[in-house]
């Protein structure tokens, strides 16, 4: 007779593992991701951004040439996140390309031209929309969690209050035996 | 704890030197009657307030011998010519011992003594005056005495007084102020009486009241006491070896027309000795016929017991007895002693109880030396199954127990003695001996199995102490707190604490061994569970139990009013304030105490204490408090967690919320730069 097959060391088994403990990702909606899967995940946002700007430079320079400048901070954010969602990235690339928007439909309506870009970046208020809205957005990303962090702390700190009051009542009512 | 003086100048004071009593008579204590008095009870004046003019004398009991309840009682009922008969009765505040002392009212004889009391010589009375006015009315008195089943234990000539001043009618004198035959001496005594110590002679019966009648007609006869001169131990020698008559008589001459009357009321064996209505027959002139007593079995040969030769198993165990009881038992292992008891002797009811004797367990906490004394007593009682219970140093009837016990209390003796009797079984090795087989013993035997149940309970209510109530009814509380106050009765009881207290003489616990016992026997109400609370372990419960038992007290028999007794267990009602959780119910418990103080009522403060209401309120909100205060614990536990995790879950959701924010407004720079620059 022929034994039963030994379980391969690996083989996903029922049971153990199956129940997943909560992580506090799992409370704002993302799924946890492991550190391979969302390099992977930036990998691709860098090979998808890769090749719109090659596309764009195949059919409109000053427009790339324009965004390229524009989105060295989201470059930058790109460089630095390493969080599982790319919080920084999606923060700062989204104020970042829309501050963008303005000056590349100008271009693209206007004076399509590289000396257009030029003339745009030589302007200081250029400088200071572009780059303001993409530190804004690295701002937000660090002044939020502290934030955050701020009211929940007080929030639990007035329960902690609240239940030492109330034991401290208690056991003036009641004595230590209210305690055992 | 100090006992103080315990006469209330305050009560029942009577105008004078004298105290009331039961609003009736005034006892003048400054007007003895030296002529009316017993030898254990001086005599005073007592006067009737309700009808002046009487002439009644108190006897004032000696507080340190029980008096007998059940005489007075059944006297009372009687109300017979013949004898003393008590009036009143009741404990009054006698200011001269500086304490409450048990009075008895009677109605002065008009006549004086047969006698003084020393019973020393009396003129001779002739043969008929002496049948006439002396042992006729007697007969007739202790008839009306057996009909109550009394006997009367104290005929002697110094206790006979006269109902008529010309000293015709012969009464009996006071038979009640003191243990049965304590007063009597050993002449007058049968040789069971005799052998006895003299408080624990016991009531007999009537039987020992016509032996002391027959001596009483030798020593009118001669007019000095039968055996003068000689010592108890001779005297009861002599009856036991040559027989009371003899021994009695000795070389007195005896008229012929009382010879008859004399040996059928001297003969030793009960059962042999002439009865009253035997005498009744020979006071009206006719013969009785001579009723045989069983015949004295005496063996051929004496055992010789330190030079003294024993012929009768009496004889033996009078001699025996007067050894020191690791002697005696010695002699009783021999073989001699085997030997003559199977062959000499040949009495084969002895025999068969001697084996008994030595065949029935013996445990003793006294070790060896106390079984031996056991083994003694029983052998003894082997020898002589009509003599009383001998044991070491103690000798009493069966019936004398309770006053050995309350004697050995009230003169704080050595409670060893009696307790080993009890412990030994000895009275119902005696009630077995008698051989009757009739219900009266085994009723006995069954009472004395009880009796020491009660001995061997040590919790409150029980011990000792309850077996002396229960053997002497009519003892008075013998607790140390109020002994001096004389409480024979459960309404004097709270108003004798009271004073206790108020004296300081209590300044704990109100209630000790002798009162719960005291109790318990007297008011069968009273739940044994509220006795054991006494000695519980928790104070408060001590406490609490104590209040409950003195409020049944107080609602059942009074006094309304007591203040002292009252601030007592204000004073102690912390630890029970303590039972309660709740401070605040405390507080507020502590609060309205001074009111209910105020109030002297037991009941109220027991109410007050122990309400199952609030305990009931208090221990469930106690719970809900526990669980509340578990809640907040683990509220703590997670908010402790919480700030634990802060740093990390503030970090998931600000970067979140930076997207989502940065999403709207880049949301709104989108659609705005569309709108202005025309390409929506």
């Amino acid at each position: 007779m022929a034994r039963p097959p030994v379980p391969r060391v690996g083989t996903v088994k029922s049971g153990l593992g199956a129940q997943k403990k909560a992580t506090p990702a799992d409370a704002d909606g993302e799924r946890p991701k492991t550190p391979g899967v969302a390099k992977n995940s930036k990998n691709a946002t860098l090979v998808l951004a890769i090749v719109a700007m090659l596309v764009l430079a195949l059919f409109e320079r000053p427009v790339c040439l324009l965004l390229v400048l524009a989105l060295v901070p989201t470059m930058l954010a790109w460089l630095i996140d390493d969080t599982p969602g790319q919080s920084l990235i999606r923060t700062v690339a989204s104020l970042n390309l829309a501050s963008s928007l303005p000056f590349a439909i100008k271009l693209w309506h206007e004076h399509n031209s590289l000396d257009q870009v030029f003339v745009f970046m030589s302007s200081e208020a250029t400088w200071v929309a572009l780059y303001g809205a993409a530190v804004f957005g690295w701002m937000l990303y660090y002044l939020a969690p502290a934030l955050i962090s701020a009211v929940v702390q007080r929030r639990i700190e007035r329960l902690r209050e609240t239940a030492i009051e109330r034991q401290k009542a208690l056991k003036d009512e009641w004595g230590d035996e209210v305690a055992q | 704890m100090s006992v103080q003086p315990q006469a209330n100048p305050s009560m029942s004071a009577a105008a004078g030197a004298g105290v009331r009593l039961k609003d009736r008579f005034d006892i003048q204590y400054d007007k003895p009657l030296p002529g009316l008095r017993s030898p254990s009870a001086p005599a005073f004046v007592a006067e009737d307030i309700r009808a002046p003019g009487g002439r009644y004398f108190a006897l004032i009991c000696d507080p340190k011998m029980p008096p007998r309840i059940d005489a007075i009682r059944k006297l009372r009922r009687l109300r017979s010519v013949g004898v003393l008969t008590p009036v009143e009765v009741g404990a009054v505040d006698w200011a001269p011992a500086n304490r409450r002392m048990f009075a008895v009212v009677c109605e002065q004889p008009l006549g004086d003594r047969l006698a003084g009391p020393a019973d020393n010589a009396i003129d001779p009375w002739g043969e008929e005056a002496l049948v006439a006015h002396i042992v006729a009315p007697i007969v007739h008195t202790l008839l009306d005495l057996e009909r109550e089943a009394l006997s009367h234990r104290s005929i002697r000539p110094g206790n006979i007084f006269f109902r008529d001043a010309s000293r015709r009618v012969a009464m009996l004198g006071d038979c009640f102020t003191a243990p049965p035959g304590l007063h009597q001496s050993v002449v007058y005594e049968t040789i069971e009486g005799a052998l006895a110590q003299s408080h624990t002679r016991g009531a007999g019966s009537t039987a020992q009241d016509l032996y002391a009648l027959g001596v009483l007609v030798l020593h009118l006869l001669s007019g000095r006491l039968p055996c003068a001169g000689q010592t108890e131990e001779k005297v009861v020698e002599d009856k036991i070896k040559r027989g009371s008559f003899y021994a009695l008589v000795s070389e007195q001459r005896v008229p012929t027309g009382l010879s008859e009357l004399l040996r059928g009321l001297l003969v030793d064996e009960p059962q042999a000795r002439w009865r009253l209505g035997d005498i009744q027959m020979w006071l009206d002139g006719r013969r009785i016929t001579t009723k045989q007593a069983p015949p004295t079995i005496r063996a051929p040969r004496g055992f010789v017991v330190e030079g003294e030769s024993c012929e009768t198993a009496r004889h033996l165990a009078l001699v025996l007895d007067m050894q020191q009881p690791e002697a005696a038992g010695r002699i009783l292992r021999s073989q001699d002693f085997e030997t003559w008891i199977t062959r000499t002797l040949g009495d084969k009811q002895v025999v068969e109880a001697i084996n008994t004797a030595f065949s029935t367990r013996s445990e003793s906490a006294a070790g060896a030396s106390g079984q031996n004394a056991q083994l003694v007593s029983r052998v003894l009682m082997a020898l002589d199954p009509q003599a009383p219970i001998r044991y070491r140093d103690a000798a009493t009837a069966v019936d004398g127990l309770g006053a050995l016990l309350a004697v050995t209390m009230l003169n704080g003796g050595d409670l060893m003695l009696p307790s080993e009797i009890l412990s030994a079984r000895l009275p119902q090795f005696w009630c077995l001996r008698q051989g009757s087989g009739k219900g009266e013993d085994q009723a006995t035997i069954r009472f004395f199995d009880k009796m020491l149940r009660f001995q061997d309970d040590k919790r409150p209510g029980y011990g000792i102490e309850r077996v002396a109530y229960e053997m002497m009814p009519g003892l008075h509380c013998l607790s140390p707190f109020i002994e001096g106050r004389y409480v024979d009765e459960m309404k004097d009881m709270l108003p004798a604490i009271e004073f206790a207290v108020q004296a300081k003489t209590i300044d704990v616990s109100p209630v000790d061994r002798h009162i719960a016992a005291f109790i318990a026997v007297h008011e069968t109400e009273i739940d044994d569970g509220l006795l054991y609370t006494l000695i519980h372990a928790d104070p408060a419960t001590r406490v609490i139990g104590t209040l409950q038992l003195l409020a049944f007290l107080q609602e059942s028999y009074g006094p309304p009013m007591v203040p002292s007794l009252i601030q007592l267990f204000g004073l102690q009602a912390k630890p029970v304030i303590e039972r309660f959780k709740s401070r605040y119910t405390r507080t507020r418990l502590q609060a309205g105490l001074a009111e209910i103080l105020k109030e002297n009522s037991l009941r109220k403060l027991a109410d007050y204490l122990d309400s199952a209401d609030e305990q009931r309120k208090d221990a469930q909100r106690f719970q809900r408090a526990r669980l509340e205060f578990q809640q907040m614990a683990k509220q703590l536990e997670k908010a402790d967690q919480q700030m634990e995790d802060l740093n990390s879950t503030a970090k998931l959701a600000g970067h979140s919320v930076a997207v989502k924010i940065a999403s709207l407004i880049s949301s709104a720079i989108v659609a705005v730069t569309l709108f202005a620059m025309g390409v929506l």
